[in-house]
């Protein structure tokens, strides 16, 4: 199909039967519709994000003070690895899948997904595999208990005899699948839907890097497939791919695992690096410094990622060290290319600090801690001392924090009126928002001296009386704000909902073409399109190219490093 | 902040240092650039539109440079410390050391055996000043060999036998952890590390006295 065949070919008028969304809950489960999905996913990975944190919140209480008060051993261990379950497959990965479905297709002016009846199976394949993982708990031996790592010998039948482990591996299997048909379909519709005039250099770069992250998941994804039907085999059928007593090997199932596990990180990270790259713009009217560079950084990121897998593995004295932690090292780069062309697009901007460019400029702040502990983790040196520590569980949850938790409340009260129609409590968002920023700061900065004095990861328990005390007590305490604002953000929903405030088509003068369309946007999307000149036909439009209708054609900075411009 | 007790490390002290201060320095850059372009484009007020800036090449390209150079010398650095690490003198003392679910072996020459016992972490005694090396092994599920007053761990992984081989450089008692998830009762796998002067240690390898006893206890209650 010609892409002047996707803009020209729906329906027209407002009104018109076809242009009806199916009503009641019945209309939203059958619905094909992306922008339903979109919500769906957002909605469902959110509650899977309380889940994640209710388990969270279960482990901190534990670790508040030395010896067992609230779970056994047993129990906690289940606690932490379906925690890290649900927060990587089922809400991070999802959040973000989530948001390309409403937005992609609003993005490249296309009426619907490419293949709308596979996103809607690719939505329903995710449900079930959450629902998969969490009934481990229901079995008698509970949820699979031995690290969402699932790291061999000790995940096989012989030390986690359990169902729940089968479960797990069940769980995960169905939401790859469900990430790679919805990686087909994104690639899908950014190919083969762009309206006339978006060009790839063109596309918002949250598309952008959807169509980066669809890529990393195509690779990615059947790898973690194959490596958990092997370790299924392995349970069930004595393959003995990673047990060494029958000529296997556990290192091997290490491979695997990161050669997925790394990639992974980039595929929750990258679509919210998105994200702010397309509010922050918008807050500071400006055109995003260097769009060309960050599409770059985008595709170098995703490559380098897929060469760094065994900086995980340092600790077991059997892979290359050199080689990993200069792969690992080089991903600074592009990744710095990013925090700066954010801060220099800010730069003599005109700022306004509505929630989203809160969320915004908060996700920089806390990302750019776990950013600049990921190089120490990249010297093995260093990360002989602090690996398996609370030093990586402190990296890890500032990079995860800084992206899936601050920056998707960002994308949130950003694309809310877009959604629905009217838009959150901004009084609310923003005490939120600092509820969230000092919690996450109290639970995660100890934790960086826990590791270093050598509390390891994963302990349900600790020695009293050699340092680790007061600093878990603090990391406790912390857990209470970040409770506290998530619920904020539901009572802020239900507030909302009740008394909606009318948002309008466009209420942050927005760049992109959703904010051409009418909020919520009918259900092919738009009755007609603005021309697309540049990345910001919705900015051109208001305002002229670089804004000349309004200065008179005053533009400055370097021509030559322009992706946008006509 | 790190304050290890081995040859080894020290060298892993001082990369540390350096890490830090080149994190810090780093993070006062962005963040001064990120406060200033706040409190500035703050001030500003929002009802205009500024000169619109799609880049600047002269700019992306310095800062690409400094990330490039800054991430050259820190994989640099970390190939030289790990070089002086792994630089080890002869080892003066071999002791095997088993990790199982859930305790620790260690045996010495001459068939000196400590292993944890119920409610009791085993002490791993060594001589001060002398190179030791650690032949590891598991025979179960991977377990991890964690000092953290060495800044050191090696994991044990079932079918890989491995060598670590350390120089303590100053009395005292440590505690030690397993650091790799084995199962239940993984947070219980600890020891202690007693190292003592080579006479004290003579005479604990001869008698099994005077060193490694009061051992740290085990602090919680079984599951």
């Amino acid at each position: 199909m010609s892409p002047a065949l996707a803009v020209t070919d729906r329906p027209a008028a407002a009104g018109d039967p076809g242009d009806q969304p199916g009503a009641g809950i019945v209309g939203w489960l059958t619905t094909t519709d992306h922008k339903r999905i979109g919500i769906l996913y957002v909605g469902t990975s959110f509650a899977f994000f309380v889940v994640g944190g209710l388990l969270a919140a279960l482990m901190r209480a534990e670790l508040a003070e030395p010896g067992l008060q609230f779970v056994g051993s047993q129990r906690y261990n289940q606690l932490f690895t379906i925690h890290g379950t649900v927060m990587m497959f089922l809400f991070a990965v999802p959040m973000a899948t989530g948001l390309a479905n409403f937005l992609v297709p609003l993005h490249v002016g296309a009426p619907d997904m490419a293949f709308p009846r596979l996103n809607a199976l690719s939505y329903w394949l995710y449900v079930t595999g959450g629902l998969v993982v969490l009934s481990g708990f229901l079995t008698s031996r509970g949820a699979a208990d031995f690290g969402w790592t699932g790291y061999t010998p000790l995940s096989d039948n012989t030390y986690s005899p359990g169902a729940g482990g089968d479960l797990w591996i069940t769980g995960i299997a169905l939401t790859g699948v469900a990430s790679t048909l919805t990686a087909v379909n994104l690639l899908s519709t950014v190919i083969g839907l762009r309206a006339p005039g978006m060009t790839m250099f063109r596309l918002p770069l949250f598309t952008w890097t959807m169509v980066v992250v669809s890529f990393m998941i195509l690779i990615a994804f059947p790898v973690i497939t194959a490596a958990l039907f092997m370790l299924l085999a392995d349970r069930r059928l004595e393959a003995h791919f990673f047990t060494p007593a029958g000529g296997g090997d556990p290192i091997l199932y290490q491979h695997l695992f990161w050669f997925f596990g790394h990639p992974e990180v980039y595929i929750v990270a990258l679509p919210f690096f998105g994200v702010v790259t397309e509010i922050i713009p918008v807050f500071s009217r400006q055109p995003i410094f260097a769009y060309k560079a960050i599409v770059i950084a985008t595709v170098l990121i995703a490559a380098y990622s897929l060469t760094v897998w065994a900086h995980h593995m340092f600790t077991t004295g059997a892979i290359a060290d050199g080689f990993f932690s200069g792969t690992t090292l080089l991903i600074a780069v592009p990744t710095g290319i990013k925090i700066f062309s954010w801060v220099f697009t800010m730069w003599g901007g005109r700022l306004r600090f509505d929630t989203p460019m809160l969320y915004a400029v908060g996700f920089i702040v806390v990302f750019l801690i776990g950013g600049l502990t990921g190089p120490m983790l990249a010297v093995r040196a260093f990360d002989s001392h602090v690996h398996d520590t609370y030093f990586v569980v402190a990296h890890m949850h500032y990079v995860l924090l800084g992206t899936a938790v601050f920056a998707m409340f960002a994308g949130l009260f950003f694309w809310w009126p877009k959604f629905f129609g009217h838009r959150l409590g901004e009084g609310l968002g923003k005490v939120q928002f600092w509820l969230l920023f000092v919690g996450s700061n109290i639970v995660f900065l100890p934790q960086h001296v826990l590791g270093l004095r050598g509390m390891p990861r994963r302990f349900a328990d600790y020695p009293e009386g050699i340092g680790y005390d007061t600093l878990n007590l603090w990391s406790s305490l912390g857990t209470v704000l970040i409770a506290l604002a998530v619920l904020l953000f539901l009572v802020n929903i239900a507030v909302s909902a009740r008394r909606p405030v009318p948002a309008g088509d466009d209420p942050w003068e927005g760049n992109t073409l959703e904010w051409a369309t009418s909020s919520p946007p009918p259900l092919h999307n738009f009755h007609s399109l603005p021309p697309i000149r540049s990345a910001r036909p919705v900015f051109d439009q208001r305002w002229g190219p670089d804004g000349e209708r309004l200065r008179g054609g005053v533009v400055e900075g370097d021509r030559a490093g322009d992706g946008d411009r006509p | 902040m790190l304050d290890p007790v081995t040859r080894e490390g020290r060298y892993v002290a001082d990369l540390w240092t350096f890490l830090l201060v080149a994190a810090t320095g780093v993070a006062v850059v962005v963040l001064g650039l990120l406060a200033i372009a706040t409190i500035r484009g703050t001030r500003r007020g929002a009802e205009d539109l500024p000169p619109q800036r799609h880049g600047n090449l002269a700019l992306e390209f310095t800062f690409i440079t400094g990330a490039a150079a800054l991430s050259a010398v820190i994989f640099g650095l970390g190939l030289w410390y790990q070089a002086r690490i792994d630089d080890d003198p002869p080892t003066d003392l071999e002791v095997a050391v088993q990790g199982y679910q859930w305790g620790w072996r260690f045996e010495y020459p001459g068939g000196r055996v400590v292993a944890s016992e119920p409610g009791r972490d085993p002490v791993l005694v060594l001589p001060v000043d002398q190179t030791v090396t650690f032949h590891l092994r598991s025979d179960d599920v991977i377990h991890s060999f964690f000092v953290p007053a060495f800044a050191w761990k090696q994991d044990l992984i079932p079918g890989r036998p491995m060598d670590l081989t350390v120089t303590p450089d100053k009395e005292g008692r440590h505690v030690a952890h397993c650091a790799e998830l084995c199962g239940i009762d993984h947070a219980r796998m600890n020891f202690a590390v007693d190292i003592v002067s080579a006479d004290a240690f003579d005479r604990w390898l001869a008698t099994g006295e005077g060193a490694g006893d009061g051992a740290v206890p085990d602090v919680a209650e079984p599951s």
